[in-house]
């Protein structure tokens, strides 16, 4: 069971991605909503490294066939995708 | 930790080695196609052309390490590198991707001619403005009822003069950046395929390469690989199949490349003994032996990784980096050992410096090798 709320996930999901995917751009405006496929935020070098720190971070593995569209559109996706893994794994590899 | 092959594994490589040696020992690069194709059914009876094609499609059925071996031996034997390549980019690029996300009968139908060696598949990605960059890639392909509508040019596609399938990715959904790229094998025949004249290469001549344009190519939806947004993953794990085996053909080059310098300084004689006997002769041999088995163990070690289902970016990179700069190190090496034989075309030396050149491009650059291996460890 993930033990953060959702709005603790989309925290540390943008300071990722503002840290690690913006090179610490705190000024850059990044909501929930923000597209970060269509704008390039995410690329596929970037989204392996997203899931990599998904699955330290919060023990959830995403299987390849889960990194979809819909499912990286924008950090609320990805906050739900998060939710709905973690909440279907008895375990989680930490 | 066991080092060693199993003796099911011995044989298999003595056995591909023996029939290529048999089939291909003696062969002279040619660019005919006729004869090329001619040459990609013998290579089928010795089942080259299926190696990782499962089994209930008429392929060997192998791992990715099994499967290595087999094209080490393969290109051990087979002094045409370039005809070896060009089956295992058909196997890895296009078989691989085949079997993991196609269905139906219709991938059924191709991986049973693909492992005979009589549908010849090609790999359409990169475009000119898309090399490493593959996210740039402009083709596009527009849904039109049960049908795709793919329109946009390929600017090297290995086997296209020779092909009868191009697996290829083109965007289905341009708002979705990376993930709205969706992959396809297209039949030549589909109506609207134009391959171009045979690209004149550096090396590699026995594989034909071809610009591939595809001007509004109708594709029926039973072509497409995976689903719709996940040509970018289908790519990936093709990648990681060519990045790790594929190479293993340059394992079998240097090891000959390697004999043929041991052959040759423990048989000339300059200066009142062989060449050898200098140290700067004997050292440089060294050193290229020390760069083939550390390159060797590293492609192993990715094979076996994929073979478990592990996470192995890295551990590709790594060997694909490790191979290709092992394999041109040593053929420059190998040209500087022969002297002037090694400048002139006959011998086959300077061939495979030719033919090691490009191996730090293809399959993603070592620049790109680097860029994932500084990822993985965090940086």
């Amino acid at each position: 069971m993930l033990v953060e709320s959702r709005d603790s996930v989309v925290k540390e999901l943008t300071r990722y991605i503002q840290d690690e995917l913006l090179s610490g751009d705190r000024s850059a405006e990044l909501t929930t909503e923000t597209p970060l496929l269509r704008w390039g935020i995410l690329n596929s070098i970037d989204t392996a490294r997203l899931v990599g720190f998904i699955r330290e971070r919060f023990g959830v593995r995403i299987p390849p066939a889960d990194i979809v569209e819909k499912n990286f559109r924008d950090i609320g996706c990805i906050a739900d995708l998060v939710a709905s893994l973690s909440g279907s794994e008895a375990t989680n590899d930490r | 930790m066991d080092f060693d092959l199993s003796s099911a594994q011995r044989d298999r490589c003595d056995r591909v080695r023996a029939a290529v040696t048999e089939q291909f020992g003696t062969r002279t690069v040619t660019t005919d196609p006729a004869l090329v194709r001619e040459a990609w059914q013998a290579a089928a009876g010795i089942g080259l052309t299926g190696l990782c094609v499962p089994v209930e499609h008429g392929g060997g059925g192998l791992g990715a390490l099994d499967t290595a071996l087999s094209l080490e031996a393969f290109g051990r034997a087979c002094p045409d590198t370039g005809f070896a390549f060009g089956i295992a980019a058909h196997l890895l690029s296009c078989a691989v991707p085949v079997a993991e996300f196609g269905s139906g009968k219709t991938a059924a139908e191709l991986l049973a001619g693909m492992a005979q060696g009589d549908v010849i598949a090609g790999n359409a990605m990169t475009e000119d403005e898309a090399g490493s960059d593959v996210g740039r890639i402009r083709t596009t392909a527009v849904r039109s009822g049960d049908d795709y509508i793919i329109d946009g040019e390929k600017s090297f596609v290995s086997n296209a003069p020779i092909a009868e399938v191009f697996v290829t990715y083109a965007v289905t959904d341009p708002a979705a950046g990376f993930l709205g790229v969706s992959a396809f094998a297209v039949p030549r025949d589909a109506g609207g395929v134009v391959v171009g004249p045979p690209l004149a290469k550096m090396g590699l001549h026995g594989c034909l390469a071809a610009r591939v344009r595809f001007d509004r190519c109708v594709v029926p939806e039973r072509f497409r690989l995976g689903a719709e947004g996940s040509g970018g993953m289908v790519f990936q794990r093709s990648m990681a199949w060519e990045r790790s085996c594929l190479f293993a053909i340059y394992l079998g080059l240097s090891e000959r490349q390697l004999r043929e310098c041991v052959h040759h300084a423990t048989t000339r004689r300059q200066f009142g003994r062989k060449l050898a006997g200098f140290q700067a002769v004997s050292h440089r041999i060294a050193r290229m032996r020390q760069r083939l088995e550390s390159a060797r163990l590293l492609l192993y070690r990715a094979c076996w990784l994929v073979d478990q289902d592990r996470e192995h970016v890295g551990a590709i990179a790594m060997a694909k980096t490790a191979v290709s700069e092992a394999v041109l190190a040593n053929s420059l090496d190998a040209v500087q050992l022969f002297g002037a034989s090694g400048y002139l075309l006959g011998p086959g030396i300077e061939q495979q410096l030719r033919d090691c050149v490009p191996a730090t491009i293809f399959s993603g650059t070592t620049e790109i090798q680097l860029e994932l291996i500084a990822r993985e460890a965090g940086l």
